[in-house]
């Protein structure tokens, strides 16, 4: 088994017709050169939102927004959040376009990786929708392969997760705000940070430590007037808080700063990323051998992301021939895009394509909570949801309208991959159509 | 021409009343079950906040602790509907009480899975997987018990299976799709493509075998309020002679943080959806309620206490429902631990006096006949200080 096609649809995104020739020459420099640049690249941000003006409008709209979010009659309300869909349907077709059409489709799918990994997601936070894939590329694209420290710090002060996991209403109760009716300590953002974003569940936390990092990032807001990050002084907590063990005394914002490297440096957090990236990257069951040398990276490089991804790259275990991953839609959609040499000015992605992840349940930036998508088989493979992907192959087959030679697609695609019963099924197929139906939904196909 | 070839081309009706046997070999989608009883299990992922949809208006505590959030007694305008006394159901849950009034709901309080920390995540799956911890098994404890009844059909609402209901028997998924309907000839080519793929053919049969059997129930593209519509696609699926005995639902945002509301508001529109729904489950199952047990439950309750943002937080004891024709009702079972601060769990959450898979064990055993040496040892491991709770049904 040659190493092209792992590096194309394990570590990237899946090839697109041409690509396999030339990463054929040397895939490991190929994955490892994506690795390089701190950032990644920035799709198109026609017609998107940055964050601050994003928040600016959201705040215009203020009164409109709190009845909605009280549930009551809010037609304006309901008004004022149509203006803002224009806004996240501009940054999720940037978004495929770029996933599609990107030549470096593993910094790539590192990209997803850490989003996902610090989900923000307008279920449930309607009025966030025209800001909500602004994390993704303020915070998380210029950290893609920098230190993990940098992007925790980059989320923690970003107006939409202070927003989505509603520190911006948390005032310490004895600061200078404290004492007026109706604020108080809101301990949701930094439950997420230690289980989901830092240490991990079982990363050694007691409910004292919510308590404690919740009063160290009072204070971390948005400002009224810019809608950039802000520190309120009036809502922060005063005095020294002690976080696991550790006695945090400095005042102010470096007081949340210290606190969140501390979290970052934290050998749980070591661990608690090496298995998330093993299981995404590998298998649901990822091998112990590949947790364990990620985690050491993590360690010896203060959590470098870009020796992470190295590492990964340099790992026996990843380059084992078996398809252990099962895509998620998200990835499904992609690559089948991307096979069908889709986007780009020739032949743009078309706008109802956004539609697809709907129908696939995991539209984008809509994650059913803060824990984000799950990736394992059993999360996505259920009856109901291949026959989705099914469907969607099939219309998708008929609108490339036969132009695609489905065998020679699959030779170009999935290369080594591919396997004699799909072989033989696409070629035996009654139709293009369904010659490309069939290699859409190939066990080799819906696999990594 | 295949089997599934066949299933699809040939008249629903005809494949419902003639020949499904002979078309799905193993894994017959909605055959004839052995038990008439049918099974719902609705999770509320997020933690619904059990003193706000069960007000306990007799606990001197409950007024103050909540403050604005808390639900005002029955008696005045928008107020909470009466049940005995102690307690008061939210004003939103309209015909959940009108089947408190008719004996077919018997509500918990104060009840919760085993596990105690405050992760959504993991407190859903412990939950999910009946057996204690998080992660303790991959499979859900409705398959496992799934395993126990011949014949009878289990289906998700929605497109993929939740956790409940994973693992070695074969369940169903089903979700209204807008695309247009796969060619037989190519599901026929799939399956054969697909014949050593452990994952993708039982799935890909169990769709087409499911897709028929809808066809001839009528269940439709959802409509109006989402949850109302799944919840009428279940009855549909539920209710025929060749229904599916066993349905999961699922209804998210529960995780009310910041401004919960009270008699209206953000959690009484979650809640209004949700009574709506299990009005049109009891519609839509029409002469098949009266062998109904639906079973409501979340992962844990909130914190007993208003937080900040007039919203609460995770916490720990929660409410549970048993409704249904089934079921034998109008009461409620609690063993109140009180509010004061050293009554609740950690200073901070209702105590839960009453584990979760005891009321799971007795719909299994008294509803779908189960054998409670099958539930002790498969289906809920090592869960034998849970104690069965007899008489939940009729």
């Amino acid at each position: 088994m040659g190493k092209t096609d792992i590096a194309l649809t394990r570590f990237g995104l899946g090839a697109r017709p041409g690509e396999r020739v030339a990463v054929a020459k040397d895939p490991e420099s190929w994955l490892k050169d994506q690795t390089k640049p701190r950032s990644a690249d920035m799709p198109a941000s026609k017609g998107v939102l940055f964050s601050a003006e994003g928040f600016r409008k959201i705040r215009m709209a203020r009164q409109d927004l709190r009845r909605a979010a009280d549930g009551g009659d809010a037609k304006k309300a309901g008004d004022f959040l149509k203006t803002l869909r224009p806004y996240y349907a501009a940054d999720v077709k940037a978004r495929v376009e770029h996933a599609v059409t990107t030549t470096a489709s593993f910094r790539e799918r590192m990209v997803l990786f850490w989003s996902n990994h610090f989900t923000v997601s307008a279920a449930g936070k309607p009025h966030l929708i025209g800001v909500i894939g602004t994390l993704e590329r303020e915070a998380i694209r210029p950290n893609v392969m920098g230190k993990f420290e940098d992007m925790l710090l980059a989320v923690a002060r970003h107006p939409v997760m202070l927003a989505y996991l509603d520190n911006i209403q948390s005032v310490g109760p004895n600061s200078r705000g404290g004492r007026f009716k109706d604020v108080g300590l809101n301990e949701n953002y930094a439950r997420e940070t230690l289980e989901l974003h830092t240490l991990g569940v079982n990363g050694g936390y007691a409910q004292d430590d919510v308590i404690a990092l919740a009063k160290i990032l009072t204070g971390w807001s948005v400002d009224r007037t810019s809608g950039a990050f802000t520190f309120r002084k009036a809502a922060h907590e005063p005095g020294a808080k002690t976080l696991l063990g550790e006695r945090y005394s400095k005042a102010g914002v470096s007081q949340g700063e210290s606190a969140l490297k501390g979290l970052a440096r934290h050998p749980s957090t070591a661990r608690h990323i090496a298995e998330k990236l093993a299981r995404h990257m590998r298998a649901d069951a990822p091998p112990d051998t590949l947790v364990e040398r990620l985690e050491r990276t993590f360690i010896k490089t203060n959590g470098d992301l870009g020796a992470l991804s190295r590492t990964l790259i340099d790992s026996p275990e990843m380059w084992e021939a078996d398809q252990a991953k099962f895509k998620t839609p998200n990835e499904f959609i992609v690559s089948a895009l991307r096979a069908l040499n889709a986007g780009g000015p020739d032949s743009p992605v078309p706008d109802r394509l956004a539609l697809s992840f709907d129908l696939m349940a995991q539209r984008p930036f809509f994650a059913p909570s803060p824990a984000g998508w799950p990736d394992g088989a059993a999360d996505w493979a259920g009856p109901s949801a291949v026959k989705q992907r099914l469907e969607w192959s099939q219309q998708i087959a008929a609108m490339a309208g036969g132009k695609a030679n489905p065998a020679q697609l699959g030779e170009a695609v999935l290369g080594d991959l591919l396997g004699e019963t799909t072989r033989f099924h696409v070629a035996g197929a009654e139709s293009g159509a369904q010659g490309l139906t069939l290699m859409l939904m190939a066990p080799e196909f819906q696999r990594r | 021409m295949t089997l599934l070839r066949n299933a699809a081309s040939i008249s629903r009706r005809t494949l419902l009343a003639a020949s499904a046997a002979t078309l799905f070999t193993s894994r017959i989608a909605f055959a004839k079950a052995q038990t008439d009883k049918r099974l719902v299990v609705i999770i509320l992922r997020g933690a619904l906040d059990g003193l706000a949809v069960m007000p306990p208006h007799g606990d001197p505590r409950y007024a103050d602790l909540r403050g604005d959030l808390a639900i005002r007694p029955p008696g005045a305008l928008k107020s909470a509907l009466p049940l005995d006394g102690f307690f008061g159901l939210h004003p939103a849950m309209v015909e959940m009480h009108r089947l408190y009034g008719a004996g077919e709901a018997v509500f918990f309080h104060a009840i919760s899975s085993p596990y105690r920390q405050r992760s959504h995540f993991d407190g859903q799956d412990v939950l999910e997987n009946g057996a204690g911890a998080p992660l303790a098994v991959n499979d859900g404890w409705l398959n496992r018990a799934l395993t126990a009844l011949p014949g009878a059909e289990a289906l998700a609402i929605g497109q993929n299976v939740p956790l409940i209901l994973r693992g070695e028997a074969s369940a169903a998924s089903w979700a209204p799709s807008y695309l247009k309907a796969a060619d037989d000839d190519t599901v026929a080519r799939l399956m054969r493509m697909y014949a050593d793929d452990a994952l993708l053919q039982p799935a890909l049969e169990m769709a087409a075998a499911t897709d028929a059997a809808v066809g001839e129930m009528g269940a439709r593209k959802r409509r109006g309020a989402a949850f109302k519509a799944d919840a009428e696609a279940a009855a549909k699926l539920l209710a025929g002679e060749n229904g599916a005995r066993i349905a999961v639902l699922q209804f998210g945002g529960w995780d009310t943080h910041v401004n919960q509301g009270a008699e209206t508001g953000q959690l009484a529109n979650r809640l209004q959806q949700l009574d709506a729904a299990l009005g049109a489950l009891k519609t839509g199952l029409g002469p098949a309620w009266k062998d109904t047990a639906v079973i409501v439950v979340t992962e844990f309750g909130r914190t007993a206490r208003v937080n900040g943002n007039r919203g609460t937080d995770h916490g720990a004891g929660a409410a549970a429902f048993v409704l249904g024709g089934a079921v034998n009702g109008g009461r409620i079972a609690a063993d109140w631990p009180g509010l004061g601060d050293r009554d609740l769990y950690e200073n901070r959450d209702l105590r839960p006096t009453a584990d979760i898979r005891s009321v799971f064990k007795g719909v299994l055993h008294d509803h779908m006949k189960i054998p409670a040496a099958r539930l002790e040892n498969d289906v809920f491991p090592d869960s034998a200080y849970a104690k069965l709770i007899t008489g939940l049904v009729a």
